[in-house]
């Protein structure tokens, strides 16, 4: 159907564009009668991820939506210390342990009062569990993956980095190394010297 | 004479605090202005962060602080200049970039002992034009050392 809008190839154009701008291609076959096949190729590195967009202290990061199991806001009753020190939240009939992600990050130098942020349940690869401690949830969307080592070079917790729609660079995390291998920081020791 | 001693070179002079320093503008691929980087996590203080350059991940190096210089916090009048080191993209990050010299191989003075053994890592020699010194620098060595990569 043409009218003033539609039926010009517009679409077509705009949705080819988009393609090649990504580096991929697009083509049609058409059969009169019988309809049209859009065949859409896009190269193997560009990767999407589904992600949760939380925020820890003022840092938009992204953690992927495969290992998160639940989020909830953390109750003081269900917080608890190992020790006097470690932090654990009972999740179901479990203490999992409550990791500061903004604090083992190193971009604040405090940890937060774990019941005005929120707590995302996450699962390593392993089996492992553990609650990320974030500011906030932004929302979730899918994400580019962009590498990080092309440039640089691999960082501990951070899996690869994106773009968000506003431009800045996120930081897509690790949640296997920060589960198991990223010491936990007191507020005591001094995490700015070089790795 | 040999004639390597006659070779041209174009550089490109920037400024960082009071000094001056030059690179082969071969390694210089574009000049933009600063914006604010994402911070890495556990990185060495000099790394400022990554930015997004058009779609890629560009991470920011404060060379003033690589160089072990005073430095202070980038405000919009500070500049990156995008280059070209081992293959990767990196963007440095320094006061203002000020003019192209063409020089003279011949031309060049080695660093005065006074140096420090940080900045004879860098600073491959220095000219002098005008009254100013204008040390050149080696990039090769700015990106922090890759650690023996895992398997």
């Amino acid at each position: 159907m043409v009218s003033d809008i539609s039926g010009r190839g517009v679409g077509m154009d705009v949705v080819r564009r988009s393609i090649q701008a990504l580096g991929g291609r697009i083509s049609i076959s058409s059969v009169p009668g019988k309809g049209s096949t859009f065949t859409l190729s896009l190269p193997l590195t560009l990767a999407v991820l589904d992600g949760m967009v939380v925020t820890a202290a003022d840092q938009t990061l992204i953690a992927p939506l495969p290992a998160i199991v639940e989020s909830l806001t953390p109750q003081e009753s269900d917080l608890h210390y190992v020790g006097g020190l470690d932090p654990v939240i009972r999740f179901r009939d479990r203490f999992l342990p409550l990791i500061d992600v903004a604090l083992t990050m190193g971009f604040r130098e405090t940890p937060m009062v774990p019941s005005e942020g929120v707590a995302v349940v996450v699962e390593t690869e392993g089996g492992q569990q553990a609650a990320l401690l974030f500011d906030a949830i932004q929302g979730q969307r899918q994400v580019v993956i962009k590498s990080l080592e092309t440039n640089y070079r691999q960082v501990e917790g951070v899996a690869a980095a994106t773009i968000l729609g506003d431009g800045r660079v996120a930081l897509i995390l690790d949640v296997d190394v920060l589960v198991t291998d990223m010491r936990r920081k007191s507020p005591r020791s001094d995490f700015k010297l070089a790795s | 004479m040999t004639e390597a001693n006659d070779t041209q070179r174009e550089l490109i002079a920037f400024r960082i605090g009071r000094q001056e320093f030059c690179v082969d503008i071969m390694s210089v691929r574009e000049i933009r202005g600063w914006t604010p980087a994402t911070p890495l996590p556990r990185s060495p203080g000099y790394m400022k962060g990554v930015i997004n350059l058009r779609g890629t991940v560009l991470p920011i190096i404060d060379l003033g602080a690589r160089f072990g210089l005073e430095t202070s916090e980038p405000t919009a009048r500070h500049v990156i200049m995008v280059a070209h080191i081992g293959g990767r993209m990196v963007g440095l990050l320094v006061d203002a970039v000020s003019d192209i010299l063409e020089m003279n191989d011949a031309a060049v003075q080695p660093t005065p002992d006074v140096a420090s053994d940080q900045v004879k890592t860098f600073v491959k020699g220095i000219f002098s034009i005008d009254g100013r010194m204008i040390s050149l620098i080696e990039l090769d060595h700015i990106l922090p050392q890759v650690e023996a990569e895992a398997a």
